[in-house]
């Protein structure tokens, strides 16, 4: 059985991989998949656990993680198409109406 | 280093390679792909830690959907090119940095595993699962029920615990978990409080049985282990019959080729259980019968007597497919003029679910979980909603003006000019206008 | 595994953010059969589902049960904090109606939308596990992340929306994975059970040990996004400022009281006992303390700088979640732990009353384009709307914490609670940077009155605003003047788990 734990890392390695990505990079669909990637990694660390405890319940929050998931990709995607029509780009850097 | 190791190792590299290529990417659409190679990644992880719905689920959910959603916005926006390589040019250090993470992992996890470094915690323990099945044809009780003599019914107790209260002849309890170790079973009769046997069993975590109560002068329980493999498991709880074995009975009583071929299946001796048998597909008629009277069957004619040598089996197995699980108790059932005559029963031998499964998670979903299941119902509800406020363009989209309505036909008008030669038709035809701007789109 | 039966559930207990939630279902259904010139009735229909819940969180309020399998805890903490955000609701609301109108914005949902998100917060302050409070938070969350990006067309608002989902979805990632490690830690996700499981964990140390401190820390770190404080407020001034007045008006309160019932709930009910080493405190108060000093410093000094009114709240919304951080660091202390919820309960009650009516006033200046919220558009105010004028100069000094005033009632029990647990620098700091924000509110108050200049008269200041400011401005005063009324309604108040460790 591999253990736990290298599980864990594996998935501290992609939220790492995802923060960089929300912070580096100035594509907003680029920003959304580094986040829906840190969502991914916090399920594989609680299916992870769920196993270890032998308790569905890690497994039920995965559900639940994933299907919130899916409602805030259409709400960020519907934002991003409604900004894209106003301004014809989606460049994070270019939203700087409002500086201070 | 194990198969489930290295394919660990495999999947995890490639999970954090694929991150990597959708961090680094120039396209969006390549970025998109690498991460659905990377969902399906992790749904592979989730396959290998008991969580086989998950796994589809991640696949079809957030591989199948999601993606599919961020690809439409993609194209549909047509944000392939995210800017050529200013990202890359201001933080140079970003491919360098995410190569050394996966190689880090790679070297770190291998060398730990491999040395012993990593404490492997075992998995908790689960509890042990037992069920009761009642096949001991006790002499029936005195008092008279409907003008028939009625079955004693017994109390049921586990570790003092009261499992069933009116436990019968052929009842069958659920599975119940109990904390492994040795275990008091204690069967008392309901009508004067006599302790009728009282035994202990060793249960063992993780493990499933049935304890089945046999036998004629001397009663007891005996265990059945859930089996590793698949497939349909008999127990001889017949008294009278040494052993037991099995045939094919071929022809009716009406047919004069009657006659029962062995099953190439060990006999089974009182009290214990077969290994599994495979029943085949085509459904043959299986019985048990007493090994060494296989002639005396083919000579009877009558129907009661030949049900009182061979026990069918396959009369409860017409809806058992190929490779399912069942556990048949052949014993005695006692008659109301105290006679006995063989009898069967059926049991599914599937325990309580297996963790992870998908029938485990439902129930967990709707019971324990009402709260966040109604909550997202709720969440899911506001995100449609949101959507559809966002995005709409109410009265910003010109309506459609008349005269982009094409014409199906010449105007009649235009006909009664045609024929009647005059040109008022012509200023009041309804002219297609200029090509105009599109209405929508972007 | 059994079915449980009604009583079970105890969904008696559960009714006012139950009814609200099916409320607002209903209330979608209306909009779609009303005709467009009766628009407005959709807001006194949701003005009507928040009297009814109100009116049935007065109903259950000295409960103290668990509902729906032990996911939901209805005690008196929950049901004040169910008062609050009705009542920022309700306010909202009555600034929202005419608002969107002039602005062109107005449409049925928005009002459905943010009775979802109330609705949210009333089950995240009623939540008793971590998935509970994960997913009210995106139900509080995603609705206004689409009521920020409101106004159609309008490049500051779609921005602002952009923002504060990157912002949102980056902080729920955390809590997620902090949850996740917590989870990995306990073996549960319950937060009586995860009590339960810490102390042992604590003694033992180890690996468990070390996946508890992690996710807590995520977990800190996520709400602490979602309430705005220091060193996670990079993106907050850019989304008030853009996002629709109402909006952030709601937000500033709404997402706070959320954020803050949750913070309170998962340290106080759930980690009191997560202490590392032989240190008696538990480990997260170090932590807050230094984030709580870090956010009134940062909030007050950078706020001193702004010239638009938006933003100016803005950052003194980030230096109000200071104080109240304040609270939750007195909260370590297991004796103090009851009388800092309360102060930070009052604390709430009375942001929330004043809040509100400074968004209300800058919804009354406000033009329809969206500009004239410049502190300069508020000179002279107090010649052209002299009522107007006064009631801002009452909410100034209300945020200040001047005597007779609910901010003051509110410091009041926040430095009283802090001191109490000890907490003596903080105060201090408190203190220091309460002053400093007196320049910029007197400033505001010093516009309106002395300086000379003809400022625009307030075009927004219809009805319905000004019945959301007459109620702000009595609330302000009334808790102010009367603070032993906040002290009654909070007294059963308790969050310290009764299950001895």
């Amino acid at each position: 059985m591999v253990p736990t734990e290298a599980f864990v890392i594996l998935s501290m390695v992609l939220f790492a991989m995802g923060t960089l990505g929300v912070l580096l990079r100035r594509n907003a669909i680029i920003v959304f998949m580094s986040v829906e990637l840190m969502l991914n990694s916090a399920n594989l660390a609680l299916v992870a656990f769920s196993r270890q405890w032998q308790n569905a319940d890690g497994q039920l929050f995965t559900f639940f993680v994933m299907t919130v998931a899916a409602a805030e990709v259409a709400v960020g995607l519907a934002i991003m198409v409604a900004i894209f029509r106003t301004k014809q780009s989606i460049n994070i850097d270019e939203l700087h109406l409002m500086e201070g | 280093m194990t198969v489930e190791i290295l394919l660990f190792m495999a999947v995890g590299v490639v999970t954090i390679v694929t991150a990597a290529m959708m961090l680094l990417s120039q396209n969006a659409v390549h970025s998109a792909l690498f991460l659905i190679v990377n969902f399906i990644g992790v749904a592979f992880l989730y396959l290998m830690l008991e969580a086989p719905f998950l796994a589809m689920v991640q696949i079809a959910v957030y591989a199948g959907a999601i993606m599919v959603l961020f690809l439409f916005v993609i194209m549909l926006l047509g944000a392939e090119k995210t800017g050529a390589g200013a990202n890359l040019r201001r933080f140079p250090w970003l491919a360098p940095v995410a190569v050394t993470l996966a190689v880090s992992f790679i070297i770190s996890v291998g060398a730990a595993l491999t040395q012993g470094q990593i404490d492997a915690q075992a998995p908790e323990a689960r509890d042990a699962q037992v069920r009761f099945v009642h096949a001991a044809p006790i002499a029936m009780s005195e008092s008279v029920e409907g003008g028939l003599p009625a079955n004693r019914t017994f109390v049921l107790r586990v570790n003092d615990e009261v499992i069933d209260e009116s436990f019968v002849f052929g009842d069958e309890t659920e599975f119940v978990e109990v904390a492994p170790g040795l275990v008091n079973i204690g069967l008392r009769a309901t009508a004067d409080g006599q302790d009728l046997v009282t035994t202990t069993l060793e249960l063992t975590a993780n493990s499933v049985q049935t304890a089945v109560l046999a036998g004629e002068e001397a009663i007891s329980f005996y265990s059945v282990a859930q089996p590793d493999t698949a497939g349909l498991t008999v127990f001889n709880a017949y008294p009278a019959l040494p052993a037991l074995a099995f045939g094919d009975l071929k022809g009716e009583l009406f047919d004069d080729a009657r006659r029962i071929l062995p099953v190439g299946a060990d006999e089974v001796a009182f009290g214990t259980a077969s290994a599994p048998l495979q029943y085949p597909a085509d459904f043959p008629n299986w019985v048990a019968y007493a090994p060494g009277s296989i002639e005396d069957v083919s000579r009877i004619t009558d129907a009661a007597e030949l049900r009182d040598v061979v026990v069918r089996i396959s009369e409860f197995l017409p809806e058992m497919r190929y490779n399912e699980d069942a556990l048949v108790v052949i014993g005695t059932e006692r008659r109301p003029d105290g006679s006995l005559r063989p009898t069967a029963t059926r049991l599914d031998a599937a325990s309580l679910e297996p963790f992870g499964s998908v029938r485990t998670i439902g129930g967990m979903l709707f019971i324990d979980y009402l709260l966040p299941f109604q909550l997202v119902a709720m969440l899911l509800l506001a995100a449609m909603v949101g959507v559809i406020v966002i995005t709409y363009r109410g009265e910003h989209v010109p309506k459609p003006s008349r005269a982009t309505r094409r014409k199906v036909a010449r105007p009649l008008t235009s006909v009664i000019a045609s024929q009647t030669g005059s040109d008022l038709a012509e200023d009041d035809a309804p002219k297609l206008p200029e090509k105009t701007e599109p209405v929508a789109g972007d | 595994m059994t079915v449980p039966s009604w009583t079970d559930l105890n969904l008696g207990a559960t009714l006012p953010a139950v009814m609200l939630a099916i409320g607002t279902t209903l209330l979608l259904l209306v909009d779609v059969f009303l005709p467009k010139e009766r628009r407005n009735l959709t807001a006194w229909l949701a003005m009507g589902g928040l009297v009814v819940s109100f009116v049935l969180t007065l109903a259950t309020f000295n409960q103290q049960t668990t509902a729906l399998m032990d996911m939901f805890i209805g005690d008196t903490f929950s049901s004040f904090m169910n008062m609050i955000v009705l009542v920022a609701a309700a306010l909202t609301i009555l600034i929202s109606i005419d608002y969107m109108n002039r602005t062109g914005s107005a449409r049925g949902e928005f009002w459905s939308l943010l009775l979802l998100s109330t609705a949210g917060v009333m089950f995240m302050s009623s939540a008793n596990d971590l998935v509970v409070i994960f997913v009210a938070l995106e139900l509080l969350s995603i609705p206004l992340y689409v009521m920020a990006a409101f106004r159609s067309n309008n490049a500051k608002s779609e921005e602002s929306g952009m923002k504060y989902f990157v912002l949102g979805a980056f902080a729920s990632a955390f809590f997620v994975y902090g949850a996740a490690l917590v989870f990995g830690a306990t073996g549960t996700t319950n937060l009586t059970e995860i009590f339960a499981a810490v102390s042992s964990i604590s003694a033992e140390g180890g690996a468990s040990l070390a996946y508890l401190l992690v996710g807590a820390g995520l977990i800190v770190v996520a709400l602490g996004f979602k309430v705005a404080v220091v060193p996670f407020h990079m993106w907050t001034p850019d989304v008030y400022e853009g996002a629709p007045t109402p909006v952030t008006a709601f937000m500033s309160v709404g997402a706070k009281i959320g954020g803050f019932a949750a913070l309170l709930r998962v340290l106080v009910s759930a980690l009191p006992t997560l202490t590392a080493g032989q240190a008696p405190d538990p480990v997260w108060m170090n932590t807050v303390m230094i984030i709580s000093g870090l956010t009134m410093i940062v909030g007050n000094f950078v706020a001193v700088s702004q010239t638009n009114l938006k933003r100016m709240l803005a950052y003194s919304s980030i230096a109000h979640a200071g104080y109240i951080l304040m609270a939750v660091a007195a909260a370590a202390d297991p004796a103090q732990a009851d009388a800092a919820a309360k102060a930070a309960l009052v604390y709430l009650l009375s942001y929330t009353f004043t809040n509100l009516g400074a968004f209300a006033v800058v919804a009354a200046v406000e033009k329809n384009d969206g500009t004239g919220t410049d502190i300069t558009d508020l000179t002279g105010l107090a010649r052209s709307r002299p009522i107007l004028a006064a009631m801002m100069a009452v909410f100034m000094l209300s945020l200040t914490g001047i005597p007779l005033t609910a901010g003051f009632t509110g410091k009041w029990f926040i430095f009283q609670s802090s001191i109490d647990a000890g907490l003596f620098p903080l105060a201090i700091v408190g203190v220091l940077t309460s002053v400093v924000s007196a320049y910029y509110y007197v400033r505001i108050i010093v516009t309106m009155y002395l300086l000379d200049g003809a400022g625009d008269p307030a075009q927004g200041a219809t009805r319905a605003v000004n019945l959301a400011l007459y109620i702000s401005l009595a609330g302000t005063l009334v808790l102010g003047l009367f603070p032993i009324l906040a002290t009654n309604l909070t007294q059963a108040v308790t969050l310290v788990a009764s299950v001895a460790p």
